[in-house]
C-alpha cells in the first residue's frame, strides 16, 4: 500500500528502547528479581498457570517510548521508499550512513531510485533477523511493520523512526528536513527542497488560468482531498473533483458514481517507470474501456492520464514528476 | 409451474426495477425506464444513458444470471451427495476459477483486458473440474468425489495463499485479490453478460434435464439403480453442470458465498425435496436474492460493499435460523 494511504497520526514519531543491554544481570528490585520469588506448593494445573503468569510478567511490555528528537545516526536501514529515495537524493555523506534499503528500493513501478542504489547496499525486506543483521542503530520502519519486528528492533537498542502524515509536499519538506537532520547534513535537505520549489514555481508559472477539474480514480478508489494527489493536481493546475465533492482521503468511488460526476479529467497510475512506456496508454484505453466512462467528459475529449504508479504514489519527489507530466499533457492539447 | 414457481419468477422483474432505480448516479427508476425504453430506439442518451444502458442494465442481469447459476448448482450438489450441507464450493471449481485468477493477476495478465481474468479464472474452473474427475476416477463413490473435491478446494487455497506471500510486496496485487476473492459486480456489462450466458444457459439446461435422475438418487444409491438410472454418468454429468454454472459464475464475479447454499433451501421449503420442482424455483430464487443483494451494495453511497460479504452477511445467519428451526433433517427435506 502507498505510504500517503496511512494517514493515522499527525506527526513523525520518535522513539528509543529501554538501555538494557542483552543478557545484563538484573539490579535487586527489578523485575527479574520478582520472577524469582517462590510461592507456597501448588497442585500441578495451578501450578502451571502461576508459572505461565509469572513468565508473562517476565516477559512484560517494555518501557514506554523516549523522544530524542533528531539525534544523527551512523548506520541507517530505510523501510520504506520515502526515505531510500531521501537518503540517496542528500548526497554521498547520507549515502555512507545507510547500511540497508527497503525491498521495494528496485521496483520501477513503486520506486524513484530503482537500481541506483549500489548492488552492496542491502535490500531488506520486513524481517526481524535480516534488519538486526544489519546492525542499525536507527531503523526508518513503516506503518505496517509489524508490532513484533518493532519491539524486536527497539528492545536491542535500534531507534525506530516512522513517518505517519503524508498529505502532499508540506509533510515532505518536512521528512526530508528530518532526514537531513539524522545524517547531519541539513544544507543537502535544503538544497533538495529548493530544486523542489524551483520545479514548483516551473509548474506554477505555466499553469492554466481555468482549472480543470481531475479524479485520481483506480480500483474503486479515488484520491479526494488531504492526499498527495491534491497537491499533484493543484501543482499541475487542475483542482480535484473529489475534493470538490466533498469527499477528504482516500475513499471508495463506484465506477457509477465517478462516471456520474462527468469528470473533465479523469488521471490513473500505469505500472511502468515513464509515461512514455506501452503499458501507460493501454492503462488509458483500459479505463476507457470500462463501462460507461465512453460518456465522461474525459473520455469524449482524450483527457484520461496515465502517470506511473511510481510518481502519482508517491510522497516524495515524485509528486512533483506527477505534476510535470499531468501539465505536460495538459499543455500538448494546446494548438 | 406451480404457483410458487410462478411467484418467484415474477420476483425476477420487481427485483429488477428494484435494481435499476438504485446506485450512486442519481438516477431514479422512472428515468431509468424511460432512458432504456429510447435506447431500445436508438436514442444516443449520453451519460446518463450510459449510466442505465452500459452499467446497471447489464449488471443487474448479469446478477440473476449468476445467481441462478448458483442456486442451481447447490440444488444439484445437495442432491448428488444428499447432504443439506454440500454448496456449489465442495467440488472445488470455484477454487480453481480463484487460484488461476489469483495467478492470472500476479502476473499482471489483467493488463490485457477486461476479458483476461474471466477467461483464466474459467480455465481454472475448467482445470479443477477435470482433475477432479482424475483424481476420483469415474466409478468412484459419492464419499471419494465428495472427498476429492474438498482436498482439491484446500489444495487451490493453500497455492492462492503461497501466491499471496509471494507478492506480498506488491500492496496492488494484493488488493485486487481481496478484491477479487469478495467478489463483485463492479464494472460487469454487456460483454460480461455476453460471455455468461452460453455456458450458465448450457449448466441450467443440464441441471432441469437431471432432476428425474436426482430424485430417483434422492431414495438411495441402489434404489435410482434399479430404476435404471446410471450412476456413473449422472455424477459425471452433474459435476460438469456445476463445472459450467459455478466456473462461469465465479470467473465473471468472483466468489459470492451462501448463494448456492442457501438458495436451495429457501426453495425447499416451498417445494419439498423433490428435485422436479426443487431446481428450477432455486434458480428463481438465486437469481432475484443475487439482484437484490447488488442494489443492496450498490445504494451503499459512499463505501463499495462486495456483494460477496452481504451474501455471507444475510446467508450465515438466515442458514442458522433455518438450522435451529427445522434441524439438519428437516433441511435434507
Amino acid at each position: 500500500m502507498p505510504a500517503d494511504r496511512e494517514r493515522s497520526s499527525p506527526a513523525p514519531s520518535w522513539t528509543r528502547s529501554r538501555a538494557i543491554p542483552t543478557g545484563a544481570p538484573l539490579a535487586a528490585g527489578e523485575k527479574g528479581s520478582k520472577c524469582r520469588a517462590r510461592g507456597t506448593r501448588l497442585p500441578a494445573v495451578p501450578r502451571g498457570l502461576a508459572v505461565l503468569f509469572a513468565l508473562s510478567a517476565c516477559t512484560g511490555a517494555p518501557a514506554p517510548a523516549r523522544e530524542v528528537g533528531d539525534a544523527p545516526a551512523r548506520r541507517i536501514v530505510s523501510q520504506t521508499i520515502l526515505a531510500d529515495e531521501v537518503l540517496w537524493a542528500l548526497g554521498p555523506a547520507a549515502q555512507a550512513r545507510v547500511v540497508g534499503v527497503s525491498a521495494l528500493a528496485d521496483d520501477p513501478r513503486y520506486s524513484g531510485v530503482a537500481g541506483v542504489w549500489p548492488p552492496a547496499t542491502p535490500r531488506r525486506a520486513l524481517t526481524s533477523e535480516g534488519l538486526l543483521a544489519l546492525e542499525p542503530d536507527l531503523a526508518i520502519i513503516a506503518s505496517f511493520t509489524s508490532p513484533e519486528v518493532r519491539e524486536l528492533l527497539a528492545s536491542h537498542g535500534v531507534r525506530l523512526l516512522e513517518f505517519t502524515r503524508f498529505t502532499g509536499f508540506a509533510d515532505y519538506r518536512a521528512h526530508v528536513r528530518r532526514l537531513a537532520a539524522v545524517v547531519e547534513d541539513p544544507p543537502a535537505g535544503e538544497r533538495l527542497l529548493a530544486d523542489l520549489d524551483a520545479r514548483l514555481a516551473r509548474l506554477a508559472a505555466r499553469r492554466p488560468a481555468a482549472p480543470l477539474a481531475a479524479i485520481s480514480w483506480g480500483d474503486g478508489h479515488a484520491a479526494a482531498g488531504g492526499t498527495s494527489f491534491d497537491d499533484i493536481a493543484e501543482a499541475a493546475g487542475l483542482s480535484n473533483l473529489a475534493k470538490e465533492k466533498g469527499l477528504e482521503g482516500h475513499v471508495p468511488v463506484a465506477l457509477e458514481l465517478m462516471v456520474s460526476w462527468d469528470p473533465p479529467v479523469i488521471v490513473i497510475g500505469c505500472p511502468a517507470a515513464e509515461p512514455d512506456d506501452p503499458a501507460c496508454p493501454a492503462a488509458e484505453a483500459a479505463v476507457a474501456a470500462l463501462p460507461g466512462v465512453r460518456a465522461t467528459a474525459a473520455a469524449r475529449s482524450g483527457r484520461i492520464f496515465a502517470v506511473p504508479g511510481r510518481a502519482l504514489a508517491s510522497t516524495g519527489e515524485g509528486m512533483a514528476r506527477a505534476a510535470e507530466i499531468l501539465q505536460d499533457r495538459l499543455l500538448a492539447e494546446r494548438p | 409451474m406451480t404457483r410458487t414457481t410462478w411467484l418467484a419468477a415474477a420476483a425476477i422483474p420487481l427485483a429488477l426495477l428494484v435494481s435499476l432505480g438504485t446506485g450512486p448516479g442519481d438516477i431514479g427508476l422512472g428515468e431509468a425506464l424511460g432512458v432504456i425504453g429510447r435506447r431500445v430506439l436508438g436514442d444516443d442518451l449520453g451519460l446518463r444513458g450510459a449510466i442505465v444502458w452500459d452499467l446497471r442494465l447489464p449488471r443487474a442481469l448479469l446478477a440473476g444470471l449468476v445467481g441462478a447459476a448458483l442456486a442451481a448448482a447447490g440444488a444439484l450438489c445437495q442432491g448428488l451427495f444428499r447432504n443439506p450441507m454440500a454448496d456449489p464450493g465442495v467440488l472445488g471449481v470455484s477454487s480453481g476459477a480463484a487460484l488461476f485468477a489469483v495467478v492470472g493477476l500476479l502476473f499482471g495478465l489483467d493488463r490485457a483486458g477486461m476479458w483476461a481474468i474471466p477467461v483464466v479464472a474459467a480455465v481454472g474452473a475448467a482445470a479443477a473440474m477435470v482433475l477432479l474427475l482424475a483424481a476420483a476416477g469415474r466409478q468412484a463413490s459419492l464419499a471419494v468425489l465428495l472427498l476429492a473435491g474438498v482436498a482439491l478446494g484446500a489444495l487451490c487455497s493453500a497455492l492462492i495463499t503461497v501466491c499471496q506471500a509471494l507478492a506480498s510486496h506488491q500492496w496492488d496485487f494484493g488488493l485486487k485479490v481481496v478484491y477479487w476473492l469478495m467478489g463483485s459486480f463492479e464494472g460487469r456489462s454487456w460483454p460480461h453478460l455476453s460471455w455468461a450466458v452460453p455456458p450458465c444457459g448450457l449448466g441450467l439446461a443440464l441441471a432441469l434435464w437431471l432432476r428425474r435422475d436426482l430424485d430417483a438418487l434422492h431414495l438411495g444409491s441402489d434404489a435410482a439403480a434399479s430404476l435404471g438410472v446410471d450412476l456413473a454418468r449422472l455424477r459425471l454429468l452433474v459435476v460438469v453442470a456445476v463445472g459450467l454454472l459455478v466456473g462461469a459464475a465465479t470467473a465473471l464475479t468472483g466468489v459470492l458465498a451462501f448463494v448456492g447454499l442457501v438458495a436451495p433451501h429457501v426453495a425447499r421449503m416451498s417445494s419439498g425435496p423433490g428435485h422436479r420442482r426443487l431446481v428450477p424455483l432455486a434458480a428463481l430464487v438465486g437469481a432475484s436474492a443475487t439482484i437484490l443483494v447488488d442494489a443492496i451494495a450498490r445504494s451503499a453511497s459512499g463505501v463499495v460493499i462486495p456483494p460477496g460479504v452481504i451474501t455471507s452477511l444475510v446467508g450465515a445467519p438466515f442458514f442458522l435460523w433455518l438450522l435451529r428451526r427445522r434441524g439438519l433433517r428437516g433441511l435434507a427435506g
